[in-house]
């Protein structure tokens, strides 16, 4: 399956990123990359060095957007749950090349243009780049086989406000843009992806796998999991994405009308989720995940990380 | 890398009256070189609009100028037509013949950038219609922005609407748009309802233009004459103001225009206000101006500049 990856590497970002490298059904045909928990230069950077670490310098990464589509992005003042490299502060090496000389819209223009097949979209960071690139290459949608997006929390509470999830409540229009965009959407949100978490001993099993990415993720994810602790695990947001695309029956979804609220004094970025399309009458233009195979989630992780370098 | 001793400048509308006696104007400057023209859905459709440009091209015999069609809807909202001003075409009034040239095969946003890349000089864009196109070329190409001079655009007012109580038509119809455009820190000219409500031919004006027999007259008198019938009451001022042509107005002969340096940024969300160009003409927000807006219109003047552009346009 063609697959094309928009992240802002992030150390969820960064095993999803594994994940499709390491997933023979997956062909990744090339990553953008936006402004996110960490400055574009640094997702750059961190997105080509997990690259190299697999030895795969031969796919293409572009940057793109470093502010949402209206506004700037307002520093949330936190301390990052992916540490102060965007990498749980682990050190690989760095990257020996630079990014494409192109945007990222221009290169996933190339990329899908060129695909013989339709490309899956798995967009894992605000939806800037993705609804920059259906407005300006509106042709190319039919060329597009779904969009599998992390973002999103419908029933329950938001990561970015008491009820916007971080994704869409930075870019609540591109959000609403890429949601109305008449492409088939999967959307991966909090409902689920906090359902999609590994336990301690599931990410051991990375670091004994045998493989330097195995190692790297277990390390990257100790700073992400004191996070989470007292909790059974830690939510592996956007590798659900990931895997979701690939495996449609790893998660239970749930057909519905899928709007990103743009006005709401308390809920701008919420995604308005209408199951059924039943109080709207709209239609439905989305599948959004409620429930997750957690078991085989975890266990095709593992694989993953066991068949790289 | 194309240069001129003309200030480089690419148009784009919704033609439209008003944005044909726009282009009009653009096109017997001597001081401007228009190197394209991008059309946009807004005052009619993109087919209509597109058609429109190609006619108003080919009649003033410069269908050497490249037409290429951009956003056929506002980037968030559904497309609604002001067909009730401009007629069913989008340009009712005179007859054209049929055109014999077609829009060059690339996106809007790509010719822009094309256009602004491979100049040597900074690109004046003069915007005729909802902000749809250049809001798309502006997140599209951000290392851009410092090859653009100026941004002149149709729209808005520091005071009232058009379309609503608050809001005027281009800026109203793509909100969204216009707040990315007035965002994006390009120098800005807004020539706002409060200058282009001045910009009404009387029907003295009108038998002006009767009497310049060239194909710019031809097409200026023909244009106007679709309006000749409403005049504001108690006047024989047209109801219907030439609101785009003082867009163009602001690149070929600014003089024309009080223009004040002024903060402005755009309501996308009020109940009653989507759309409004918010100016803070008394400074009370304490930023800084991003916009030269057009608080007035030295009318006569105007009229001369466009009657000379038609002279001009054999």
């Amino acid at each position: 399956m063609p697959v094309l990856l928009d992240v802002d590497t992030g150390i969820d970002d960064a095993l999803a990123l594994l994940y499709l490298l390491g997933e023979p059904r997956a062909k990744l045909l090339g990553i953008t990359a936006m402004e996110g928990s960490v400055p574009l230069a640094q997702v750059a950077r961190n997105t080509l060095a997990v690259l190299r670490l697999c030895g795969r310098e031969d796919i293409p990464v572009a940057l793109g957007a470093q502010k949402p589509l209206l506004g700037r992005f307002s520093p949330s003042g936190k301390v990052s749950i992916h540490g102060e490299n965007g990498l749980g502060n682990v050190s690989i090496p760095d990257p020996v090349r630079r990014p494409a000389p192109c945007r990222a819209v221009e290169l996933m223009a190339r990329l899908i243009e060129e695909s013989p097949e339709r490309v899956t979209v798995v967009a894992v960071a605000a939806m800037t780049n993705l609804a920059t690139f259906l407005l300006c290459y509106p042709h190319l949608k039919e060329k597009i086989e779904q969009l599998v997006l992390m973002g999103g929390a419908a029933w329950c509470r938001g990561n970015f406000s008491p009820v916007a999830e971080a994704n869409i409540g930075r870019d609540p229009e591109a959000a609403q843009i890429v949601f109305s965009a008449g492409i088939p959407v999967k959307l991966a949100g909090l409902d689920v992806t906090y359902k999609a978490y590994v336990t301690a001993a599931e990410r051991a099993a990375w670091r004994d796998c045998g493989t330097r990415a195995g190692r790297f993720a277990w390390e990257m994810f100790v700073h992400y999991a004191a996070f989470y602790e007292g909790a059974p695990g830690c939510a592996l947001h956007d590798p659900l994405a990931a895997a979701w695309a690939l495996d449609e029956a790893l998660v239970k979804a749930l057909p519905a009308h899928l709007e990103a609220d743009l006005c709401g004094r308390y809920t701008r970025g919420a995604t308005a989720v209408d199951v059924g399309g039943a109080k709207t009458g709209r239609p439905c233009n989305a599948l959004v995940g409620v429930e997750v195979d957690r078991e085989a989630f975890a266990h095709r992780l593992l694989a993953a990380l066991r068949r790289l370098p | 890398m194309e240069t001129t001793k003309k200030i480089p400048v690419l148009l784009d509308g919704d033609p439209g009256h008003d944005d044909a006696m726009a282009m009009v104007l653009a096109l017997a400057s001597d001081l401007v070189e228009v190197r394209g023209m991008t059309v946009v859905a807004g005052n009619s459709t993109l087919q209509n609009t597109s058609r429109n440009a190609i006619r108003v091209l080919e009649w003033v015999g410069r269908a050497d100028v490249p037409v290429c069609q951009g956003a056929a809807q506002p980037l968030m909202r559904g497309l609604e037509i002001a067909d009730s001003v401009h007629g069913e075409s989008g340009l009712d009034g005179p007859v054209f013949p049929p055109i014999t040239h077609a829009p060059v095969e690339q996106n809007a946003w790509d010719f822009m950038a094309e256009k602004v890349r491979g100049s040597e000089e900074k690109t004046v864009l003069v915007g005729m219609g909802p902000l749809t196109n250049i809001a798309i070329f502006l997140l599209a190409n951000p290392e851009l922005h410092q090859k653009i001079a100026r941004i002149c655009l149709m729209g808005g007012a520091a005071v009232g609407g058009n379309w609503t109580p608050t809001a005027e038509f281009n800026i109203w119809e793509d909100a969204e748009a216009a707040r990315i455009v007035f965002d994006a820190g390009i120098p800005i000219t807004m020539c706002g309802l409060d200058a282009t409500n001045k910009a009404r031919p009387t029907l003295g004006d009108l038998a002006r233009f009767h009497a310049i027999d060239t194909r710019g007259g031809r097409l200026v008198a023909g244009l106007m004459d679709f309006f000749k019938d409403q005049t504001l009451p108690g006047t024989d001022w047209l109801e219907v103001p030439m609101h785009d042509a003082v867009a163009v107005a602001a690149v070929v002969a600014p003089q024309v225009l009080t223009l004040r340096d002024c903060y402005v940024t755009v309501d996308i969300e009020g109940e009653h206000t989507q759309g409004c160009t918010v100016c803070d003409l008394r400074g009370v927000t304490g930023k800084a101006p991003n916009v030269q807006v057009a608080m007035d219109l030295d009318r006569e003047a105007f009229i001369d500049l466009l009657a000379a552009a038609c002279e001009r346009l054999k």
